[in-house]
């Protein structure tokens, strides 16, 4: 028992996640387990971006999963490693897009787009709510979806995107307004 | 405190981010101000509706999903590559192979270019994967042939061929050891913790040093075919064709070809790049790039012969400078000061123009007028006149140093001036060009390309007629 209690301190004193940037470089100096990290550390946020624009559970997983694997298909081209979490977003955001025009493309034979737009998955207030994440700037999206979605606190945030709490904690701050404001107007 | 104040940290109050007396005094100032109050209630909705919602998105877990797409699909990128992870001292490395290498270049070259016979299939690199790993490389080695046709002042059919042999470090700098005809023509050493490139030339018992800056750092990297720019470019930019799967020296490759003047870091040209990377280890083998200019100058660089990811020694970058070789720079400017190389450009120039000068002494206007002469089938009369040996090469390095003289003089004030446009070989008596010397006189050389030293009255006068 002693030993755990020993073992838990321990754990906690060590460096609570190690960065975006950290993971990123890891993963291109061919770490793959690193890049596992970074999914679970998005995969909600990911999957979130992709539901608020495509608006069905399985087709959002399946863009989620086409974001993950293009990003590690470009992580070579990241220019910035600890800017990976908005530009993921970014990517999610696409691949998204892409999902949305096949399902209206495959629709348009019929000509029945009512029937081609899938029943939404979540109520109006949580679409609303989730529309409006989308909507902030990234690198405010990027610690509103870690903050809440993966549920970390404010440090364990700031030790990924390698940002101080301080600025982190601004960073949601700002982002709460802009959210009042984006939720009004909704 | 303000209530804007407040209002900034009630997020931070909100989700117990604040300290006790700090969080005491937040409480305390909602207590007693509505707006505040009010401002924080909706802080705490969309604090809790947003952690609420955050659990409608944890679904499952993507993580083994994407994973396992990676590892299916990418079974290529993800296989351990070869990496050819050997030590070796690079000096040692080129002495013992330096020779054959070049004896066998042509027909190295040759057998390459033969070598792009596309087969069928399709191909399994992952350029984005070939980009990240080159990326990751510290230091590397290669070959280097540079081939120019329809070079300006070069008779119709004569190539120019330069090998080099490169290595290049991110930590320590640049050496490059330089081949003309087989010989070693130079050495160039660049230290990045000294900013300067110092080259040897062994064959006169030379030496020069250039002092450097980032921008020339660069440009020097890219001149030499820098393969890890090459490879991000090429990838990064997008917009190739796959080759599908070839043959180069026994080793199967696949390729990409693309048309982008920017990986030759140009704005613009007809351009052709290929990227080879061999199939197995994943590692580019070769890489090529030709480029033409409207004016016909035709331009291809192969690097080949890669070690990639070697563990370089510091001192390999350091030139010795044996103690019997004379310092080349300063003379160099010091020899142009005596007017007699700048006398023989010029009047190669006349010579082919039938009298008359450039027009300016900018290095960009120099190359422009000069093409123009060639083209004017000029380069006939220097073909039946001269044979393209090195007394040929000296006058062409001499007509391009007028426009390094003129930058030279003008940088350090010395009341330069030119008057290429007006003055032409039969004003045996106007003033050509003109410089101050230290002694307060000035260097005039004529219209007839003859050398006077003058004061700064018959200057003015001379000029005044």
């Amino acid at each position: 028992m002693a030993v755990l209690a020993l073992e838990t301190c321990f754990l906690k004193d060590l460096p609570l996640s190690r960065s975006d940037g950290e993971l990123v470089n890891a993963v291109l100096g061919g770490d793959r387990k690193a890049f596992a990290t970074l999914v679970a550390r998005y995969e909600r946020a990911v999957r979130a971006v992709a539901l608020s624009l495509v608006r069905d559970r399985h087709l959002a997983q399946d863009a989620a999963q086409e974001a993950f694997v293009k990003a590690y298909e470009k992580l070579g081209s990241l220019r910035t490693a600890g800017a990976f979490g908005s530009w993921l977003l970014r990517i999610s955001h696409r691949c998204a897009l892409d999902v949305v025009r096949q399902q209206r493309e495959r629709a348009l034979p019929d000509g029945d787009f009512a029937e081609a737009e899938p029943p939404a998955v979540l109520d109006d207030d949580k679409e609303r709510l989730l529309a409006a994440v989308v909507r902030l700037r990234p690198s405010e999206k990027q610690v509103v979806m870690l903050r809440y979605f993966d549920g970390l606190s404010v440090s364990e945030v700031a030790d990924i995107v390698g940002r101080g709490v301080g600025t982190v904690t601004k960073q949601l701050s700002r982002a709460h307004r802009r959210l009042k404001v984006l939720l009004r107007e909704a | 405190m303000s209530c804007s104040e407040y209002q900034d940290k009630l997020f931070a109050y909100v989700d117990g981010l604040l300290d006790a007396s700090e969080a005491a005094a937040v409480a305390g100032h909602l207590e007693v101000c509505a707006d505040c109050r009010d401002e924080a209630a909706q802080v705490r909705e969309i604090h809790e509706r947003l952690a609420a919602d955050g659990h409608a998105y944890a679904e499952c877990d993507l993580e083994d999903a994407v994973v396992d797409r990676i590892v299916r699909e990418q079974t290529f990128k993800l296989r351990k590559a070869e990496r050819p992870n050997v030590r070796i001292g690079f000096g040692r490395h080129i002495m013992n192979t330096k020779f054959a290498k070049i004896a066998a270049a042509a027909v190295i070259v040759a057998g390459a270019v033969l070598g792009y016979v596309v087969f069928s299939g399709t191909g399994h690199v992952s350029w984005a994967e070939v980009a990240q790993r080159v990326a990751m490389v510290k230091a590397v080695s290669y070959r280097m042939v540079m081939t120019m046709r329809n070079i300006a002042g070069m008779p119709e059919g004569q190539t120019m061929e330069m090998e080099t042999i490169v290595l290049i470090s991110d930590d320590c700098g640049m050496k490059m050891e330089m081949y003309s005809g087989g010989r070693p023509a130079s050495t160039a050493y660049v230290r990045l913790d000294e900013q300067q490139i110092v080259s040897l030339i062994p064959d006169q018992k030379k030496y020069m040093v250039v002092k450097l800056t980032d921008e020339l750092y660069k440009e020097t990297r890219k001149k030499q075919g820098d393969p890890k720019e090459f490879v991000s470019t090429f990838v990064s930019e997008g917009g190739y064709t796959e080759l599908g799967r070839a043959e180069i020296n026994g080793v199967v490759v696949e390729g990409i070809e693309s048309n982008n003047p920017r990986i030759m870091g140009a704005a613009s040209g007809r351009v052709t790049s290929h990227l080879w990377v061999d199939v197995k280890t994943g590692w580019p083998v070769q890489m090529t790039m030709t480029f033409e200019d409207d004016n016909g100058m035709q331009m291809e660089m192969v690097c080949q012969d890669f070690q990639w990811q070697l563990e370089v020694d510091p001192t390999e970058f350091t030139a010795v400078i044996p103690e019997d070789y004379e310092k080349m720079a300063d003379l160099n400017i010091a020899g142009l000061e005596s007017g007699e190389q700048l006398v023989s450009g010029l009047r190669l120039f006349a010579e082919m123009s039938g009298g008359r000068y450039p027009t300016e002494l900018s290095p960009m206007k120099i190359s422009q007028e000069f093409q123009e002469l060639m083209k004017s089938g000029i380069r006939e009369r220097m073909q039946a006149g001269m044979k393209p040996d090195e007394p040929d090469m000296q006058k062409i390095l001499d007509i391009t140093m007028l426009g390094t003289f003129a930058g030279v003089m003008v940088k350090q004030d010395r009341d330069f001036v030119y008057h290429g446009a007006t003055v032409t070989a039969a004003d045996v008596d106007k003033v050509l060009l003109r410089w101050k010397l230290a002694d307060g006189n000035y260097r005039v050389i004529f219209g007839d390309l003859r050398i006077e030293d003058v004061s700064a009255e018959q200057v003015a006068a001379l000029e005044a007629q």
